[in-house]
């Protein structure tokens, strides 16, 4: 019996940086992607010896920027995968950029058995894109946005809240143009200011300010919009109309199975956390002697399992399965039910409640030891 | 084989804080061969960091040296006493051990308030003093000023005041000459019976509690049976000798000797500053007159920052103890903060030394609560009542009324502050006894005070009003009614216990507003909103609120890595680790210092 694996394959190249970045990525040419590809052959190849037993049912190809790969590139990495491993793919995503996705690629990914785009729109704002230091402009994006949706393939859209130039309403009317134009799925994350990063030192130098009230104005009124047009809460920051779910990042949630490929790919396999070097340049000296050496390799403990299970499962809508925790599980239970204000809780599953969502990590303690 | 006392010169040095009394003393080792300029940086200033870092002297030590001058050999005897208002009746014991006094003054900064001090309990001492002024090297020095002020503010002849510069070298043979030529002998009988005074005690792990003594009459040697005469309690002498600085032992301590005394004696407590020794088998009719109790006069919770800690705390406060008979503590419970001390302080440089010590010698990260004096209640049933906890204050129904310490405080500062110190000592509730001009340049301001108005940011002000100029010093003069009530804080409808302090009435308003301020902007957004209020009695004074907070960092996972997750929640969990529950509500554990600084 096979169980089910998804694959997680980075693709660290980008056309230039965006200003908030702090990612592995670089804007290197064709020739380095042709040699990333290449070391990425080889430890899909390299790897599969040990995932026989396992059928890829998700794929996720992420950056970076994928579709800033050279033409052809995604194809060639794709069916060397259904080469080495068990491929069933019931959903393969491929992170897009508005300025990078072409005709010629839609064509290619759609040969390629791709059934889904994640399209970094981030906002139809032109001050705020640039702010950022995205390349594409608003009307890019709705060109992208319509492209996709009219290829036929299920469309999601990456949306950044919290940034500048962005009010609740600006952030709720992105929205709402995006569920308008048929986006199936919307991303919505907050602007996180990574140190070092130029539009940290923007905001550490009073370009613009940033305030916890107003982000949450603008999450809530997003949510609220999203809501109104018909999209679910799955997990904290994403959203879908019923069916679109992202299965392969609810595998991530949910602690199931993934196997990481490529520079700075993290894994999950069993109770094993696993990754590849965040340095590109070491990855591919991995690949050169063929020893695709992993980083770091944690085998978790029941706690640190436990305590996992408990941080990601409440960040999605179906919530804590406190059945699968043994034991333990009634500890939880009850400490869930001495807080009836943040939780509710049916049968042996705890959800947060709805209004409690945006200070998920304050909740989550408190049904932490 | 008994020693000459005519070669003996007992002294001391005194001076301001800062004006270069270690420097000298150091340079005096230097001159005498006491130790190697090496040896003197690792063993005498090595003692203790804090000393070192303040650039203060806490623990007095002796030290013995031998100065040769006009063909005879003279035995010194330095004693270094300690520059802080703090310890001021730890400088009356160990000048008490002294025949003369080198008076250092800053060749810039002239007198300063604890110079008057130090000097008055020198004459009170009748002690010959030396003027010496140092710093001369500075380009500010103006020696000829300073000595007129000198003659003038203290009223003894500076005229041939050695002018040195400590640091440089400059001078100091002078002044050994004039410790010579001008400090008389000691004038003991060594066929009395032994009357000794402590002056200074160490806890020695090996040796057990160490007296520090002046030798006034008669002598002591290994074997002989002592008695504490304030206590009556009886020991052996195991050793004597002298510090050179390294400890010495030697066959005995004659009238005049200046040296250490060990008698496996268990706790320092039980060799006090300030007694006197004699001999069990043939006891001096009279101890030395003026002991004291070291008494504290500030009050602090002290309390473990992680509860796990509590046995560790006690065992430092225990070690400290052996070596510092004026530090005072017991148990104490705090709702909010769970088991800790009441610690009691000779003042704040002593509670801020103790509390650095405990973090650093120990290694304790510590939750402290706001100082407070001890008041003296008295209730309706005509008792009188001590506190020096809040908590502790009987109900307002059973209050009479409400004593509190008060002490006289000398400021000096140039004329042109004299305007915002005055108004400064006006807003500490101070009443004015007297202004004298000094000289042109400086100003003696005299108040009387509540000592609670100067335990928390007195000194500091006073030092930014008048750009560090102004110094202060400070005694207690007694009790006095006040007008006194306990203002509580609470969070969430909640009192915090650790949070109360005993406040002046028309105080009590404009430290509510500050102090709900400060924490409303320390205390972190909780998930349910937080009202602050300041309340005496049912009256709520002052309040803030602390919103809901509304929002974490929901940031983009990338590629399945929930490090970034992991970590930030990790750091969450331990951030909330640090916090007091104070009912439903999590308090850092700086709030509770937040009251100590109330300045705006």
């Amino acid at each position: 019996m096979n169980n089910s694996l998804g694959v997680y394959i980075h693709i660290p190249f980008c056309s230039s940086r965006c200003k908030y970045c702090d990612f592995v990525s670089s804007t290197g040419g064709e020739d380095a992607m042709r040699e990333y590809v290449a070391a990425l052959k080889g430890e899909i190849q390299a790897r599969a010896t040990d995932y026989v037993n396992y059928t890829v049912d998700t794929l996720f190809i992420g950056g970076g920027t994928p579709s800033a790969l050279y033409v052809g590139g995604v194809e060639e990495i794709i069916l060397h995968l259904r080469r080495s491993f068990n491929c069933d793919f019931t959903e393969a995503t491929v992170e897009c950029n508005p300025e990078s996705l072409t005709e010629n690629k839609l064509d290619e990914y759609i040969s390629s058995g791709v059934t889904r785009l994640s399209i970094g729109v981030q906002s139809l704002s032109d001050n705020t894109l640039s702010a950022l230091g995205r390349r594409h402009t608003a009307p890019m994006a709705r060109q992208a946005v319509s492209l996709a949706v009219e290829s036929g393939l299920d469309v999601s859209c990456d949306i950044m809240l919290a940034t500048p130039y962005q009010s609740p309403h600006s952030a709720a009317r992105d929205a709402e143009e995006l569920s308008d134009m048929g986006v199936s799925h919307i991303s919505a994350y907050m602007l996180s200011l990574e140190q070092g990063t130029p539009l940290a030192r923007e905001y550490s130098c009073g370009k613009y300010s940033y305030d916890d009230d107003c982000a949450a104005d603008i999450y809530q009124a997003v949510a609220d919009k999203l809501h109104e047009k018909g999209f679910d809460r799955y997990e904290v920051s994403n959203w879908a109309k019923e069916g679109k779910e992202c299965l392969h990042n609810l595998k991530y949630w949910k602690r199931l199975p993934y196997l990481g490929l490529g520079a700075a790919a993290h894994s999950l396999i069993g109770n094993t956390r696993f990754y590849n070097s965040h340095s590109i340049e070491e990855y591919l000296e991995g690949a050169r002697d063929s020893s695709y050496p992993v980083i770091a390799e944690a085998v978790l403990t029941d706690k640190e399992e436990e305590e996992e299970l408990i941080m990601l499962s409440l960040r999605t809508s179906s919530g804590l399965d406190t059945s699968q925790m043994g034991k333990e599980g009634r500890r939880y239970i009850e400490r869930a039910r001495r807080n009836p204000r943040y939780f509710n809780t049916h049968g042996d599953k705890i959800v947060v409640k709805d209004e409690f969502i945006p200070v998920l990590s304050q909740v989550t303690l408190l049904l932490m030891d | 084989m008994s020693r000459d006392q005519s070669n003996i010169r007992n002294f001391c040095i005194v001076a301001h804080i800062d004006h270069g009394k270690s420097t000298l003393a150091d340079r005096i080792m230097d001159v005498t061969g006491a130790v190697s300029k090496r040896e003197a940086k690792q063993q005498l200033l090595d003692s203790m960091d804090i000393e070192r870092e303040r650039g203060i002297t806490i623990k007095l030590t002796p030290v013995r040296m031998e100065y040769e001058y006009g063909g005879k050999t003279y035995i010194f005897n330095l004693i270094d006493t300690p520059g802080h208002v703090d310890f001021t009746y730890e400088v009356s014991r160990s000048l008490k051990a002294c025949e003369g006094a080198i008076l250092i003054v800053d060749a810039s900064q002239g007198v300063e308030a604890q110079t008057l001090t130090n000097v008055y309990l020198a004459v009170d001492n009748d002690l010959e003093i030396i003027p010496v002024i140092n710093k001369i090297d500075l380009p500010s020095a103006r020696p000829e000023e300073v000595k007129a002020e000198i003659e003038e503010v203290i009223g003894i002849p500076a005229d041939d005041a050695p002018l040195i510069s400590a640091k440089e070298g400059v001078g100091i043979e002078e002044v050994l000459a004039q410790v010579v030529d001008r400090l008389p002998p000691p004038s003991g009988d060594i066929d009395k019976p032994l009357k000794a005074l402590v002056f200074d005690s160490y806890y020695d792990s090996y040796k057990g509690a160490v007296s520090i003594v002046r030798i006034f009459d008669g002598t002591v040697s290994a074997g002989d049976r002592i008695m504490m005469m304030s206590t009556g309690m009886q020991f052996d002498v195991t050793e004597v000798g002298f510090f050179t600085p390294n400890s010495r032992a030697v066959e005995r301590l004659e009238a005049g000797d200046v040296g250490y005394l060990c008698a496996s004696i268990k706790n320092v407590s039980d060799t006090k500053v300030g007694d006197t020794i004699t001999s069990s088998v043939n006891p001096t009719p009279e101890p030395l007159a003026g002991f004291k109790e070291a008494e504290p006069m500030v009050y602090s919770g002290v309390y473990p920052a992680d509860g796990a800690h509590y046995d560790d705390l006690k065992d430092a406060l225990e070690k400290l103890k052996l070596n510092d008979a004026a530090l005072f503590y017991e148990p104490e419970v705090s709702a909010a903060l769970g088991f800790g001390f009441r610690c009691g302080f000779l003042g704040l440089l002593h509670m801020e030394i103790i509390e650095e010590r405990l973090e650093r010698e120990f290694n304790l990260d510590l939750v402290t609560t706001a100082p407070s004096v001890s008041y003296r209640v008295v209730t309706t049933s005509g008792e009188t009542v001590e506190v020096s906890n809040p908590t502790m204050l009987p109900p307002a129904g059973q209050i009479d009324h409400m004593e509190e310490p008060v002490v006289k405080a000398e400021i000096f500062t140039p004329p042109e502050y004299v305007g915002t110190v005055m108004e400064l000592c006006q807003d500490k509730r101070g009443t004015f006894v007297n202004m004298t001009y000094i000289e042109a340049k400086r100003v003696m301001l005299e108040y009387e005070m509540p000592l609670n108005e100067i335990i928390y940011d007195f000194f500091d002000s006073l030092k930014s009003r008048s750009k560090g100029y102004a110094s202060l010093d400070y005694e207690i003069l007694g009790y006095k009614r006040g007008d006194l009530v306990k203002m509580d804080i609470l969070l969430n409808g909640e009192l915090c216990d650790a949070l109360s302090l005993i406040i002046h009435k028309d105080k009590a308003y404009a430290r509510g507003r500050v102090i709900a301020e400060k924490l409303k902007d320390i205390i972190p957004r909780q998930l349910f909103e937080v009202p602050i209020q300041a309340a005496i009695g049912g009256k709520v004074i002052a309040r803030e609120t602390v919103k809901a907070v509304r929002k974490d960092v929901l940031a983009k996972c990338y590629g399945g890595d929930i490090t970034r997750k992991k970590k930030l929640l990790e750091k969450q969990k331990e951030g909330k680790k640090r916090m007091r529950q104070v009912g439903s509500v999590e308090v850092p554990s700086e709030a509770f210092m937040t009251i100590l600084k109330f300045d705006k």
